[in-house]
This record gives C-alpha cells, structure tokens and sequence, in this order.
C-alpha cells in the first residue's frame, strides 16, 4: 500500500516536473535519455564516495584503536550523515567536472 | 548503438577507438563505470526498498530461538546508553526485556547483563522493578566488542562451571556472538530480540533492515579475517 502510494507520488511529480521543462522552460525531451546517463554517472560517483568513507573511516578506527589508548568503536561511522554528505560529495565533483578540464599547458591547481 | 548512445551521451563506438582522429577521452571508461555502479546502485535501491527481498534475506540468514533451561541467561549489550528516564535505549530494552521474561519463566537461575556500565545499571534496575532478586543479576560491565563480552563473561561465570546459557541478542547479530561465545568455551543457546519486524513493508524499515544486514556481514567478515571466528 505504502510502496505503491510513494512511486504514484514519484511518477506524478517526476510527471509535472516533465511537463514544466518541455512546455515552460522549453528543454528537449530527447534530452532526457542522455540526462538519465548522467543521473546515473553521479549515483556511481556517489557509491564510490560512500565506499571511500566508510573505508577510510574503517582504516582509521582500525588505527587509532591499535596506537590510541582509548577504545574507538567501529559503530562511530554508522551515521545516516556518512551517506548524505556522500550525496553532496559527489554531486559537487560532479559539478566540478561539468564545469571543463584546465586548459593544456595550465599549471594552476 | 545509436539509440544506445542517445541514451547514455557521447560514447563514441567501439570501431572508432582505432581512429587517433577520434579518440577516445581518457575519462569515458571510467565514467561508463560509474554509470554501471550507478545503474546496480539504483537496481539495489529499488529492489531493496520495494520488494520484500531483504524479508526474505533475513530470514534465510536468520538463526531460530532456542528456548531451554540452562545455566545462565546472558543479555549482550547493545551498544547503548540509557534515555533521560533512565530506561536503555529501544534495543537494549528489548534485549533486556527478553532476558528478564527467560528468567521470569524459571529456564536459569542466573540473569547477566553486559554493556556499558550505563546500559547495565538501566537494565539491572528495570530488572528489580520487574521482580528479579538482585542476588540473581550479575554485572559484566566494560566490554566494547563482542569478542570482550565472551571473554569476560568466561571469566565471571568460569568459576560457576556455567557452560550451557541462554545468549540474548539480535537478529543479525546472533550468528556471529553464538560463534565467539562457542569459541570462549560455552554452549549457548540463541534466543533473538529484537528480530526485524516482517510485517512492516515501509520501504524505509526494509532499507533499515537492508543496512543491519550488510553491517553485521561486514562485521563477520571483519571477525573471520581478524582470526575471532
């Protein structure tokens, strides 16, 4: 009930939000099949920025817990903020990459 | 090939990987990958949290209560503290709960709680006001692994002889301390609390479940590396 409730709700939005770019702002529907690629392209980069986290903070604990004189629980990076912030990793590399490569010869960092 | 790279941008095909006049950027096959990550992260999302898969994972995964007399009953810690009333937090109550209604039914003469020093002091005192004599509860405080917890409760019940007990914990988390505490020299007898709640089909409770699944994996994986299982 409650599943079918929320993809209804996701296909109406995702409906009026289709009908808006293309009558209102003017996009290109055939956009929309290269634009799934991307969504797709940032929910990989996602995934790799979550594993990364959870990895290093995995190392780190491992660390600490051999060197430290305190107990450091591995439950330390069990945090719904690990994934949310991997979110906004991602989507921010993602746009930084949208935004160009530097130019051939350009030293700057 | 064309629709396929309509659908997924600019990839040139495969053919013209040859031509230096069109070659390939050195990004694209890394970002092909991500888009593959991306499409099985999305599949795994979808099916996790709209299908009853996870349901079914956990309960192949899962270990069966086995509710007999022993010598002791053994509540793990959960990793908590205790809330502003002084009573543990959601899972160490059920945990808790459990191993006071076990002795209730008379299958041991000795309750043991272990867990932070925090966590033991809100069960022990729920535990008196729910009629068990204090001569009955034993304190193993100052644990932080699983692998601790089987160790000191060796050294609190070694000297009892105390080998058959009843091991309190959750769902997931069962087959690994029934491991270790086999491993510590007892016999235990699994009784889960706190299982998954399979009648809740909310896609939230199903990606929670989803996530104790894969973190008590990476926790056995973490065990059997590290030599504990």
């Amino acid at each position: 009930m409650q599943e079918g409730f929320l993809l209804v709700l996701i296909a109406l939005t995702s409906t009026g939000a289709w009908a808006v770019g293309a009558r209102r702002l003017g996009l290109d529907s055939r956009a929309l099949g290269a634009a799934a690629g991307r969504l797709l392209e940032s929910l990989g980069v996602i995934v790799i920025f979550l594993a990364a986290n959870l990895l290093v903070a995995g190392l780190l604990i491992l660390t600490a817990r051999s060197v430290g004189p305190r107990f450091v629980s591995l439950y330390l990076a069990d945090d719904a903020i690990v994934l949310v912030l991997s979110v906004l990793q991602g989507l921010a590399f993602q746009a930084w990459r949208g935004a160009g490569r530097r130019p051939p010869g350009d030293g700057g960092t | 090939m064309a629709a396929r790279s309509r659908a997924f941008g600019t990839l040139p095909s495969r053919s013209s990987w040859r031509s230096p006049a069109r070659m390939i950027p050195a990004t694209a096959s890394p970002l092909r990958a991500c888009r593959l990550l991306g499409a099985a992260a999305l599949v795994l999302l979808m099916v996790s949290a709209f299908t009853p898969a996870a349901t079914f994972l956990d309960a192949w995964i899962a270990v069966p209560s086995v509710v007999a007399p022993a010598a002791a009953i053994v509540v793990l810690g959960a990793g908590g503290g205790t809330l502003d009333d002084g009573l543990p937090d959601d899972l160490s109550l059920r945990r808790a709960l459990r191993g006071i209604l076990l002795y209730r039914a008379g299958l041991a003469p000795v309750l043991v709680f272990s867990g932070s020093a925090a966590e033991i002091e809100g069960r022990v005192e729920m535990a008196e006001r729910l009629g068990v004599p204090a001569a009955a509860v034993r304190r193993a405080p100052g644990s932080h692994t699983t692998r601790d917890e089987a160790a000191q409760l060796r050294t609190l019940l070694g000297g009892t002889g105390a080998r058959k007990i009843l091991l309190v914990t959750g769902e997931q988390h069962m087959i690994r301390a029934r491991r270790v505490f086999e491993r510590a020299g007892f016999e235990p007898l699994p009784v889960v609390a706190g299982g998954a709640a399979h009648q809740n089909t909310s896609p939230q409770a199903r990606l929670e479940l989803v996530r104790d699944i894969c973190q008590e994996l990476l926790a056995r994986l973490y065990y059997r590396a590290a030599g504990y299982l």
